[in-house]
């Protein structure tokens, strides 16, 4: 960020102000490109891990290399598609709602340093202010399901909003001892206190076991935050159609669609960097990766592993999936914040 | 064009006018409610604004209190408003005077 | 930049206020109403609480004006069709506040207009560990009360909410 400010102060005569403005400007096309790019190869490897995951291949054709352009062709065709709003559809509402789930993941993104100084929002209280933004989406959902005036709409929007605010208790909950490790709540800071090879990572069982345990209350709290299987209750196909999107199409459902891989990647960023390193290379000697290449990598293998799960468990009922929340998951990532505190008390590690 | 703390209070006192005008003259007790909760909030600036004056983070501390306090409203709120809906199939209040007659 | 966060977002708060109270819809009243409280988080960034302002976003945005949005749309149709029959019964308040609203807000602009800006917030001023030394040292009592607040408003909501009454005391 620094180097980009000089660059525009020093190279091209901007004042501060000005600066300021051009390196936001810069790093929001730079966000969106990624976001759109990482929708587009994400849903690729969905394809292709859900394929090998149930023994066939997945997309073959397109693009001649395994299928490599299924998923451009698919934009395309979304892109091209009519645009339909329902004549008893609220709609205002209707067109406002998946800007506004999208407008909430991306918030969040501008907090996610992808190497050292290189993050659109630097501020202090990151880790809190990507946990705030992302409950907007719980907002867009429901307008989204309310707008469309659609009976499984509002079945999928209502259980999303439930699903959504119950597990982002566990979520921020997990997160917690890691913020009381590094003393900071900056991304960047959390990053940093992780320097120096795989077993200083705060996924080490042997430094803090109970950080171990809140990686997995994270990664499954994730899960249903991101409304991917087994708890995509929201868009049960074989119940619901396809829950609160059931009636967009077009270019308003390639947001839905933007937004929940954008996500996706979000919440494996984000356990990337709180949980593994970061954009550290897990050994040393590894120096000469790029920084942000480790950390696209760790949110990569996040995701295939959110992909192995989604494609391998059954999914849960509704009942079943709050009591997991509320008398499971809350109690162990309590638990672990407590747990983690008196660990840290009792071998000095606390700052 | 500064920040003075006599425009925080300015602010704060019409956002709970229109708050208070909101809760006189709506009949849907759920609007009513979303009327008290902006009412709060405007309080809620008045403490954040005299803690910038004075230098002393104290009403940061009472703003988080007030969004407990807020929260607990809501929740007990809608759940009476919930149970009268059931009970009277209405959340108008000038059809929920029995209490009057 | 604090003036413009400022100004802006005070304006839109009102905006979102007075559209709130605007709007017939029990739907569109709430996103007015969460607009509102965004907006607050931004004068609260003004007034150098960042702590309070990211809260306020996942207090109200995130929690409370969802229950709202839900219990709305769980009552559905009667809550919207309520109110379209007449609107503001009471005229004298709905037109006597407003105008006093206007006269507030002018006069504190007026007295504003010349009085000095608020000072700069120290080093560190609203960050979380301060608000934590405070909360869990000179307002640990007021702390643990509030907890208990919303434990009673837990099971308060918990109790009136159940459908049966199959309470194990009862």
């Amino acid at each position: 960020m620094k180097l980009m400010y000089d660059f525009f102060t020093g190279q091209l005569g901007l004042g501060a102000a000005g600066a300021n403005i051009t390196v936001a400007a810069v790093m929001a096309v730079i966000m969106f490109t990624v976001m759109a790019l990482c929708a587009i190869i994400l849903t690729w490897m969905e394809r292709k891990v859900a394929g090998f995951m149930q023994s066939r291949y997945g997309p073959m054709y397109t693009g001649r290399f395994h299928g490599w352009a299924q998923a451009v062709a698919d934009m395309l065709k979304i892109l091209g598609k009519e645009d339909i709003i329902p004549a008893e559809a609220d709609k205002g509402l209707f067109k406002f709602a998946p800007i506004l789930v999208l407008l909430g993941s991306l918030l969040a993104w501008a907090a996610i340093p992808w190497a050292p100084d290189f993050v659109a929002a630097d501020f202090d209280l990151g880790l809190f202010y990507i946990f705030a933004v992302s409950s907007l989406v719980v907002i867009g959902i429901l307008m989204a399901g309310w707008a469309s005036n659609n009976k499984w709409s509002l079945y999928g929007a209502a259980r999303g909003a439930a699903q959504m605010i119950s597990y982002e208790i566990p979520l921020a909950l997990a997160v917690v001892p890691v913020v009381m490790r590094a003393g900071s709540l900056n991304p960047q800071d959390i990053v940093i206190a992780q320097q120096g090879g795989i077993w200083h990572w705060n996924i080490n069982p042997i430094t803090n076991p109970f950080l171990f345990i809140a990686f997995f209350m994270y990664f499954i709290a994730s899960i249903a935050e991101t409304n991917r299987g087994p708890f995509d209750m929201p868009e049960t196909e074989s119940e619901l159609v396809a829950g609160y999107h059931t009636e967009y199409t077009g270019m308003r459902f390639a947001f839905f669609f933007l937004a929940e891989y954008a996500n996706l990647f979000l919440v494996s960023m984000i356990a990337a960097l709180v949980f593994l390193g970061g954009w550290w290379a897990p050994f040393p000697g590894m120096g000469w990766i790029p920084p942000a290449l480790n950390f696209i990598i760790k949110g990569v293998l996040l995701v295939f592993l959110n992909m192995w799960v989604r494609w391998t468990l059954p999914r849960v009922r509704v009942d079943q999936l709050m009591h997991l929340c509320w008398k499971v998951m809350i109690p162990v990532s309590l638990l672990c914040v407590v747990g983690a505190g008196v660990w840290m008390m009792a071998w000095g590690q606390l700052k | 064009m500064v920040v003075s703390l006599n425009l925080c209070l300015g602010l704060a006192a019409a956002i709970f006018v229109v708050g208070m005008t909101g809760f006189v003259v709506r009949r849907n007790t759920l609007v009513m409610l979303m009327c008290i909760e902006l009412m709060l909030s405007s309080v809620n600036l008045v403490f954040a604004a005299f803690s910038r004056q004075l230098g002393d983070a104290s009403g940061h501390v009472f703003v988080l209190m007030n969004f407990a306090v807020a929260a607990a409203e809501a929740a007990i709120g809608l759940a009476m408003l919930v149970e009268i809906y059931r009970r009277r199939r209405t959340v108008d209040v000038d059809e929920l005077k029995s209490l009057m007659e | 930049m604090e003036a413009f966060l400022f100004f802006t977002c005070g304006a839109l708060m009102l905006l979102g206020g007075v559209m709130m109270v605007l709007q017939r819809s029990a739907v569109v009243a709430a996103l007015w109403l969460v607009f509102a409280f965004i907006a607050a988080a931004g004068v609260f960034a003004a007034l150098s609480a960042p702590f309070v302002a990211i809260m306020q976003v996942l207090v109200y945005a995130g929690a409370i004006m969802v229950l709202f949005l839900f219990v709305i749309m769980m009552l559905h149709g009667p809550v919207l069709d309520g109110e379209r029959k007449r609107l503001p019964l009471p005229m004298w308040p709905a037109v006597a506040i407003p105008p006093l609203a206007v006269l507030v807000l002018v006069g504190g602009w007026l007295s504003g207009r010349k009085a000095e800006a608020l000072p700069a917030a120290p080093e560190g001023f609203g960050a979380p560990a301060q608000i934590a030394n405070l909360l869990l040292g000179r307002y640990l009592l007021a702390f643990e009360l509030i907890s208990i607040v919303l434990l009673v408003a837990l099971i308060g909501a918990l109790t009136l909410g159940l459908r049966e009454r199959k309470l194990p005391w009862s």
